[in-house]
């Protein structure tokens, strides 16, 4: 297995199940590649940091509703209070 | 971590269900910017957000009391931007996977790093000064994500099960999804050696 494939591995890994083959393949490499080593530690701690990121409920951009699409919205919801349910 | 999360001043305990057009003034901006932050489109995020608020109205005998009526918002639109997520992945899947010069870039033809990972310094991104710029970090590399890359990225942390309905939707092809995830969390790691950890991993690298 090379660097690339087993930084393709890991990666899966967190997603997904690899495969036997592959699990055992990353096993023997990483015994031997300090390199990926460092790279499945940091990739996990990429993976950790994205889920809270994403996950919780903040936003990773500044904005505000425009005027319309403020306008817009509520038209829509009195169209929908108007129509009874 | 974040410059709006829930628990702000302006969350209430109210019961929602007098005037829904009072949550557009109370909680329209916030809900605006959780959705733009994951879609990144102006114009689908305003749709979402419309959506959303209709979709919470027609269920609000769902409303529990113990929630916040922002945190219940909140969570009817995340289902919203998951459901345009998982269109927009499936119908890129469909799509040939071209290979990725980035990730070749990364590897010598033998599938060797190129430049070996550096050491990630500030090992404890808890530390309080650290942490904001941590988080400013990742999210300026999120942001710098291409669109297909961005959006499958988004859709495995919204919703783990999203990606595994695809798979099983989609058959074969979700190898394709994988990949995608691959790549884009490469550019993640590559963005954030750079920008945060500090040591770069020598060279000029590849472009994202």
């Amino acid at each position: 297995m090379t660097c690339r494939q087993a930084a393709e591995v890991i990666s899966r890994s967190v997603d997904t199940s690899p495969s036997v083959a592959e699990r055992a393949g990353l096993g023997v490499h990483s015994l031997l590649c300090g390199p990926c080593r460092r790279f499945r530690r940091q990739l996990l701690r990429l993976h950790v940091a994205c889920g809270q990121a994403v996950g919780e409920d903040v936003a990773t951009v500044e904005g505000e509703l425009s005027a319309e699409a403020r306008a817009r919205i509520l038209a829509a919801l009195d169209r929908f209070l108007a129509g009874g349910s | 971590m974040s410059r709006t999360g829930v628990g702000a001043a302006e969350d209430s305990r109210t019961h929602p269900t007098s005037d829904p057009r009072t949550w557009v003034q109370r909680h329209g901006d916030y809900l605006y910017r959780f959705a733009l932050s994951r879609v990144r489109r102006a114009d689908v995020a305003e749709d979402l957000v419309q959506e959303a608020l209709l979709a919470a109205w027609k269920g609000r005998a769902e409303f529990a009391e113990q929630a916040s009526e922002r945190t219940w918002l909140t969570a009817i639109l995340k289902r919203k931007v998951v459901d345009w997520l998982r269109r927009r992945v499936r119908e890129r899947l469909t799509e040939t996977t071209a290979p990725d010069r980035f990730a070749s870039d990364l590897f010598t033809r033998r599938g060797v790093w190129k430049t070996p990972p550096g050491r990630w310094g500030c090992d404890d991104p808890a530390g309080p000064l650290d942490r904001e710029e941590f988080w400013a970090a990742l999210f300026a590399c999120l942001d710098k994500l291409p669109p297909r890359f961005h959006e499958a990225f988004v859709l495995r942390y919204l919703d783990d099960a999203a990606c595994e309905e695809i798979c099983r939707e989609l058959g074969l092809t979700t190898a394709n999804l994988w990949v995608m995830l691959h790549r884009a969390r490469l550019r993640m790691w590559w963005c954030l050696s750079k920008n945060w950890f500090g040591e770069e991993p020598q060279g000029g690298g590849p472009k994202p």
